[in-house]
């Protein structure tokens, strides 16, 4: 079976300090300027993205469900970064047509310690994530409208919103990043390159190249385009079933400037994923199967923040590795990245956990950060598994479908030391895969029995008070009868 | 001798120590069997018997974090006093001793304790007794306590301990409520002693671990100030109590938490933040209620199950401390707020020393039919609920309030037929006046 990936639609849009509004969209830079952080990433996706059959993503993985990350490159006070991340989250929120308010607290908000390093020098870091968020097209709108021919020109009439939100997967992401021409200057304010990406996979039948697959791509086919007049580059690179890459500009045209792997070159069939295995009701047991297919030891990092609403139970962490037969693909050196912190711990559970950074969950305040750091054996499978137990809320906590499910957010594995060639896309150093989303059944209560159960508990009370000071208080006397 | 006499007499001779101890093996044999079985982790799991502030395996993830540097009381999982936290981590891990063995211990203990506990209890109603001889009517005696009732009266009380269901599956869960009833009966026996050192400190070992058990320095103080008449060891044992829990407090402070375990374990006892389902009345209505009436819902919650009751029923029967101290720790059991199952079983067995109360209970059938009913429900609506998701939770409420219920038609039973037996020692079982019948009421 062919897939046939378009590899990349991307616009290149500088602004620099001359402040050209008529191309950078003016909004954008209103929006981002107020907040002055230094680099910030927004997604939102639908669907997870299977790294076994789809090999490596051309922009990075992003987690299921809407996720804000931030960056400051230079040092502010803890009230300071609250009241930026909140001005972030909330005018996102408003621009995207998206639910980024509600993170803006600190349920839902963390700095993990290993993961996700920004392209540039960072200080600190925050990242938050709305689990239940839906994307539509509500959301693909206002970042196409970034673009500076909008909808009419240029890439954005490509993409056919029918097409993209019945995908697979789909993912529409926002990437802000501050201009630093050098690196010990400070990075220019008013400067800054922002990316809009726009990613998502169908899986059809066949079909031959040529119009008919650019219409069913696309929305038009592309003689019937124009490209962006205000572009400075702007090219569609399509990759037929790894035969060679080809470029469309106006033409299909064969192109060979190296871009990405192709289907030869994945190296990574690394599945993760999440299952969780109902033991005793409440407790939940959580499981984490990690399958590494190279022949190498592999170093990892797994970050799972869990609500505040399920807790984790740090005596029940376990990690087993099960021998399996894989095939190699790749040869290399690793090295392991060791980070020391508050919390920081290290394990001995079959030499596989290095460390573990632990950050207790506070109710109704703070959610749980857990980061182990794994080296998995080569060609192994490697279970991650610890208990979790699921609280019971109070009647306003309970989300809109409580008998959904709540969900518990797709976890992360950070993989470094990869050698440079798998990263040529990117210019980050590490390789971010998510896993799938859980939805944890979290038992509700009767959502109409508020007056009911205070009436009768009350009447209960009340019964027991009559009968207790009834017969204790009161003194006998014979009457006749 | 006819079959009748012959029963009669037997029932009127004590228990040898043979059976008393063979007794004593089976019990403690039904724990060990239970709790190596597959069944532990069923038990266990249950909620009418591992609540948050019981769970042993909250204690075992406080000792673990604890040993990693990390302050057990910074999250919300642990809510065990510190003091408790390092008692448990000199035993399990200065003595390594395995959790189950442990617990097996501590429960036979508290089995042996008790009944020693209520051997000195039919001594103390026995002198009373002889003492009040003279101020009892002449057609009385039918009520009075004879010598076999004293002497079979512990055994049955160490026999309702170690085949009570309820405390069996206390211990087999590995909740640490075994822990808390062996400091209540230590506490017991030497407020039965007079002792006012070592009763104080043992109430002050509950007090920490569960909050409730500080009401019971009322009856310690009666006990003393009555049935001793000695006004100084009263003070002294009041004294003794508030100097050891200060104590306690200040090193639980210096053992290292700071001031977060204040927060985690009497702050979590008093505002009850986690709403886990259990036998008490708190979690569905606090559940179901609106976050504005809160804090009024939880002060006279709170209220009701300490205060409420306790300066009444001092009053009522000052001249009876035990019998109050049951009472006190029943209401308490009931209207707490993370009841369980292991402190209504300790209670229940307390019951067999009152058994001269019995022949006035008139609700004995209800109770104990409301009692089986409730406890073989429940686990099958909790089952329903979570489960098979096919009940919601007003049929698991509805259990709960069943057997709330049943215990309180079962506390003031007892107390009222301790009234009306006051009254018939007093005046007699004829009621008349002027020769003609009369009833009996309350004013």
């Amino acid at each position: 079976m062919h897939n046939y990936r378009v590899k990349e639609i991307k616009e290149h849009v500088l602004n620099s300090s001359r402040r050209n509004f008529d191309i950078f969209p003016r909004s954008f830079a209103q929006l981002v300027e107020p907040s002055n952080v230094s680099e910030f990433k927004v997604s939102l996706t639908q669907g997870n993205w299977r790294w076994k059959q789809w090999g490596a993503p051309i922009s990075e993985a992003a987690p299921f469900g809407g996720r804000l990350t931030a960056w400051n490159y230079y040092f502010y006070k803890e009230t300071q970064l609250q009241s930026q991340w909140k001005l972030l989250s909330s005018s996102l929120s408003g621009y995207l047509c998206g639910s980024f308010s509600f993170i803006e607290d600190q349920h839902n908000t963390f700095s993990p310690s290993f993961s996700f390093e920004p392209t540039g020098k960072a200080h600190f870091s925050s990242e938050g994530s709305y689990k239940r968020e839906r994307v539509c097209t509500e959301n693909l709108l206002p970042l196409l409208r970034l673009l500076p021919c909008r909808s009419a020109q240029g890439l954005s009439s490509l993409i056919d919103p029918s097409k993209l939100f019945s995908a697979k997967y789909t993912s529409l992401s926002l990437f802000w990043k501050r201009y630093c021409p050098y690196e010990k200057s400070l990075c220019d304010v008013r400067s800054g390159e922002l990316v809009v990406t726009v990613s998502y996979v169908t899986e059809r039948e066949p079909l031959s190249l040529g119009n008919s697959l650019l219409h069913f791509l696309f929305k038009n086919s592309f003689s019937q385009l124009d490209s962006c007049a205000l572009a400075e580059q702007s090219y569609v690179s399509f990759d037929p079933d790894g035969s060679g890459i080809f470029a469309i500009t106006k033409t299909i045209q064969e192109v060979k400037d190296g871009l990405l792997m192709d289907e030869n070159n994945t190296f990574l069939q690394k599945e993760k994923e999440k299952e969780k295995e109902r033991k005793y009701w409440l407790w939940d047991r959580i499981l984490v199967h990690l399958r590494n297919n190279m022949k190498g030891n592999i170093s990892v990092t797994y970050l799972e923040t869990l609500p505040w609403q399920m807790q984790p139970f740090l005596h029940s962490l376990a990690v087993t590795s099960k021998a399996g037969f894989m095939k190699f693909f790749c040869d290399y050196d690793y090295s392991v990245e060791t980070v020391s912190l508050f919390y920081t711990f290290q394990g001995n559970r079959e030499n596989i956990l290095q460390f573990v950074n632990y950050i207790p969950s506070i109710d109704r305040n703070r959610s749980a950060l857990l980061e182990l750091v794994c080296v998995l054996p080569s060609a192994s499978e490697v279970t991650i598994s610890f208990d979790m137990y699921t609280k019971f809320l109070r009647y306003l906590e309970y989300p809109y479908d409580p008998h959904r499910g709540f969900h518990m957010g797709p976890a992360a594995l950070i993989i470094r030391g990869l050698p440079a060639e798998f990263f040529q896309v990117t210019n980050k150093r590490a390789v971010v895969m998510y896993s799938s989303n859980l939805v944890v059944l979290i038992p509700a209560p009767d959502f109409s029995m508020p007056y009911n159960v205070v009436s009768l508990t009350s009447v209960l009370l009340t019964f027991f008070f009559t009968l207790l000071t009834g017969n204790v208080v009161r003194m006998w006397k014979v009457s006749e009868s | 001798m006819s079959r009748k006499a012959r029963l009669l007499q037997a029932k009127d001779e004590p228990y040898e120590t043979r059976t008393i101890i063979s007794m004593y093996m089976l019990g403690i044999f039904i724990r060990c069997w239970l709790i190596y079985s597959k069944y532990q982790s069923i038990i266990g799991h249950h909620v009418e018997i591992s609540t948050p502030l019981n769970s042993w395996k909250r204690v075992s993830e406080g000792l673990y974090v604890q040993s990693k540097g990390i302050n057990p009381y910074e999250g919300d999982l642990i809510h065990e006093a510190p003091v408790i936290l390092l008692l448990y981590r000199i035993l399990t891990q200065t003595f390594y001793l395995p959790a189950e063995f442990l617990f097996l211990l501590v429960d036979s203990l508290t089995a042996v304790v008790l009944y020693f506990v209520a051997k000195k209890y039919m001594f103390h109603l026995f002198v009373f007794q002889e003492r009040q001889k003279g101020e009892y009517a002449q057609d009385s005696k039918e009520f009075i306590l004879s010598g076999a009732d004293f002497l079979n009266s512990p055994v049955f009380v160490m026999a309702a301990f170690l085949f009570n269901p309820y405390t069996i599956f206390n211990c087999v869960g590995l909740s640490t409520t075994v822990f808390h009833n062996f400091f209540l009966a230590i506490f017991l026996l030497f407020m039965l002693q007079g002792n006012p050192i070592l009763a104080p400190i043992a109430l002050a070992f509950s007090a920490v671990m569960s909050l409730y058990a500080g009401v019971l320095i009322s009856p310690l103080f009666l006990y003393l100030y009555v049935i001793y008449k000695d006004k100084v060891r009263a003070y002294i044992a009041l004294g003794v109590f508030t100097l050891t829990l200060v104590a306690l407090t200040c090193f639980s402070y210096v053992l290292g938490s700071g001031s977060a375990f204040l927060k985690n374990v009497y702050g979590f006892i008093l505002t009850v933040p986690d709403l886990q389902p259990n036998i008490g009345l708190f979690w569905y209505f606090f559940t179901e209620m609106f976050d504005h009436f809160r804090e009024l819902f939880i002060c006279s919650f709170q209220i009701n199950a300490t205060v409420l009751y306790l300066i009444p029923l001092s009053v009522k029967f000052r001249n009876d401390p035990f019998l109050l101290t049951t009472a006190v720790l029943f209401l308490v059991a009931i209207f707490k707020s993370y009841p369980c199952l292991g402190d209504i079983g300790f209670v229940m067995s307390l019951f067999p020393c009152f058994m001269h109360l019995f022949m006035y209970a008139q609700q004995g059938f209800l109770v104990g039919v409301i009692f089986l009913i409730t406890s073989a429900l429940g686990p099958i609506l909790w089952h329903l609920w979570i489960y098979s998701n096919s009940a919601n939770a007003n049929f698991y409420f509805g259990v709960t309030l069943a057997f709330a219920i049943a215990e309180i038609f079962l506390v003031t039973d007892i107390l009222f037929a301790y009234m009306k037996r006051e009254f018939c020692l007093k005046y007699g079982s004829e009621r008349k006046i002027d020769g003609k019948e009369a009833i009996l009421m309350l004013e």
